[in-house]
């Protein structure tokens, strides 16, 4: 923990350098530059809502929770398209900015900081472009919407932790960036972004969902952009400390105690003999 | 009596590569430990300490060890036993366009270096002039640098290390930072520094360029230290070594 915070200290500004650095280096020489970045989630929303709502559902209507699906889809995305980023550049970052590593004396777990702090900057982009959608769809702001300074900030720092363990053994191991890759494919599925984990009706299962940290920043986005709106809901506490939640919440943070930990142990242990791997 | 304590110091280092034996054999080292590599020894129990103010030149053939002994001052690579200390700034003339961010200007890289060595924004602005004036570059410093050319790149690297004040200036003889006059320009400024008496090493095959710096030389075979003492000396052991081996 003290390398990881000694490393920070002093280089706040130039980690927004490189995070900004980090995005021209993501978009530059498309034609439509920046505008990749919401294009693309917005294409991969439109298919999936398309394929679960015209196709599966055979347009229903109302969404698990109450609302249209797109509405439902599409805040449960946005998260996602970060966590996504997130995990897959995370685990590469090291790699990819491997200049740093190898012929400068650099304070390397800022890498991982900048990485995923770029993409919050697109996410935060794209959390400004959902907020528009919702008014404009008569989902109006509510005393909820202040959990967006909770869940954010927290899902920021809990993938940068996460990434302390994945980019140094990813750099180490090229498989292990492959295996990560693996996963991520079918980790899409095991969260509750196309269906709400609470409807689902085996107990033991739904209770298991609770594990999946990924869910507690998708479930607890929908609660923050439309508690207010949740009919079939009835009166579950929308609050991240109410009585329904309290238990969820400290599932995560017992988890991302762990992740810390392990994240520290695992980057302590491989920091020194990246020089000599890359 | 005040002992004056040394600049570079190294007690008892040795460094190790782990070679596994395939990529399988170092994924599983993630996890478990893995008896399937070789060690290949860069360093063998190596002591040896640098004055303020001396000049020493490292010698030695290819895989000798010589660029291990300077990445580890410059602090990019670590020993797996043994001490180092190092006092003061490190600049590397070693490889001049390591280092950059190729999409942030120049003026953004000379401040992203100067983070690297640990300086704060006031010190950096106090100099940054005086490296963009060193390398020559004008207006192109508010471009991004993946725009420079080759030798631009050089300039400005050359230009920055130079120009935070270091303490210890390590040089390799093969540096190249374009074209004659360019070269004259940066080993007028190298001069002066060494006359600033800084601390310098300096890594070289040649004879000359070794005696026409430096004072000591350590000749290296195989991360062991051979010979530690005049250049002289040094170099007569060098090639008397390299004439054995040819036999």
């Amino acid at each position: 923990m003290f390398t990881i915070f000694k490393e920070h200290r002093h280089f706040g500004k130039q980690i927004f350098l490189l995070a900004k650095n980090e995005l021209f280096k993501t978009y530059k020489g498309a034609v439509i530059g920046p505008f990749w970045a919401i294009v693309k989630p917005i294409f991969t929303l439109f298919v999936f809502w398309f394929a679960m709502e015209l196709g599966l559902r055979g347009g229903m209507g109302k969404s698990p929770m109450g609302q249209p699906y797109f509405i439902f889809l599409m805040v449960g995305f946005v998260p996602w398209f970060f966590i996504n980023d997130t995990i897959l550049l995370g685990a590469r970052s090291i790699r990819l900015n491997s200049q740093f590593v190898t012929k400068v004396s650099f304070p390397i777990s800022t890498i991982m900081t900048f990485t995923t702090l770029a993409r919050m900057f697109v996410n935060l982009f794209l959390t400004l472009l959902m907020c528009i959608v919702l008014i404009c769809t008569g989902y109006h702001p509510s005393l909820y919407n202040l959990q967006f300074f909770y869940y954010a900030p927290l899902m920021f720092l809990f993938f940068v932790a996460l990434c302390w363990s994945t980019a140094p053994m990813s750099a180490f191991s090229k498989d292990f960036e492959s295996l990560i890759t693996s996963i991520m494919a079918g980790f899409f599925w095991l969260t509750g972004i196309v269906y709400y984990t609470g409807d689902i009706k085996i107990e033991w299962v739904k209770q298991i969902m609770y594990f999946n940290p990924c869910n507690y920043f998708v479930n607890g986005y929908r609660y923050t952009f439309f508690g207010n709106q949740m009919p079939s809901q009835g009166s579950i506490s929308r609050w991240f400390f109410g009585p329904d939640q309290l238990s969820q919440t400290i599932i995560f943070f017992v988890e991302f105690a762990f992740i810390i930990l392990l994240g520290i142990h695992n980057y302590n242990r491989l920091r020194r003999k990246l020089p000599d791997v890359l | 009596m005040s002992v004056e304590e040394p600049i570079i110091s190294f007690e008892n280092i040795t460094k190790t590569y782990t070679l596994y034996k395939s990529d399988q054999e170092r994924f599983k080292a993630l996890f478990l430990n893995s008896k399937h590599f070789k060690k290949h020894i860069a360093l063998n129990d190596i002591s040896f300490q640098v004055k303020k103010g001396e000049s020493v030149g490292i010698i030695g053939d290819n895989g000798a060890g010589k660029s291990t002994i300077l990445k580890m001052i410059t602090g990019v690579t670590y020993p797996d036993t043994g001490s180092i200390v190092v006092r003061g700034k490190v600049a590397a003339l070693l490889e001049l366009t390591a280092g950059f961010s190729l999409e942030m200007t120049g003026r953004e890289n000379i401040y992203l270096k100067g983070y690297i060595l640990g300086l704060n924004d006031k010190y950096i602005a106090t100099i940054e002039q005086g490296i963009i004036d060193f390398a020559e570059l004008g207006d192109y410093i508010d471009q991004p640098v993946r725009t420079y050319s080759s030798g631009m790149k050089m300039r400005l690297g050359f230009a920055i290390n130079i120009s935070i004040d270091p303490d210890i200036l390590v040089i390799d003889e093969a540096l190249s930072v374009g074209d004659g006059k360019f070269q004259k320009k940066c080993k007028d400024k190298i001069a002066e520094v060494i006359g600033q008496n800084k601390t310098v090493l300096f890594v070289s095959h040649s004879m000359s360029g070794v005696k026409e710096v430096c004072q000591r030389a350590i000749y290296l075979k195989q991360g062991k230290i051979m010979f530690d003492g005049s250049v002289d000396e040094a170099f007569e052991m060098y090639q008397s070594n390299k004439a054995a081996a040819k036999k």
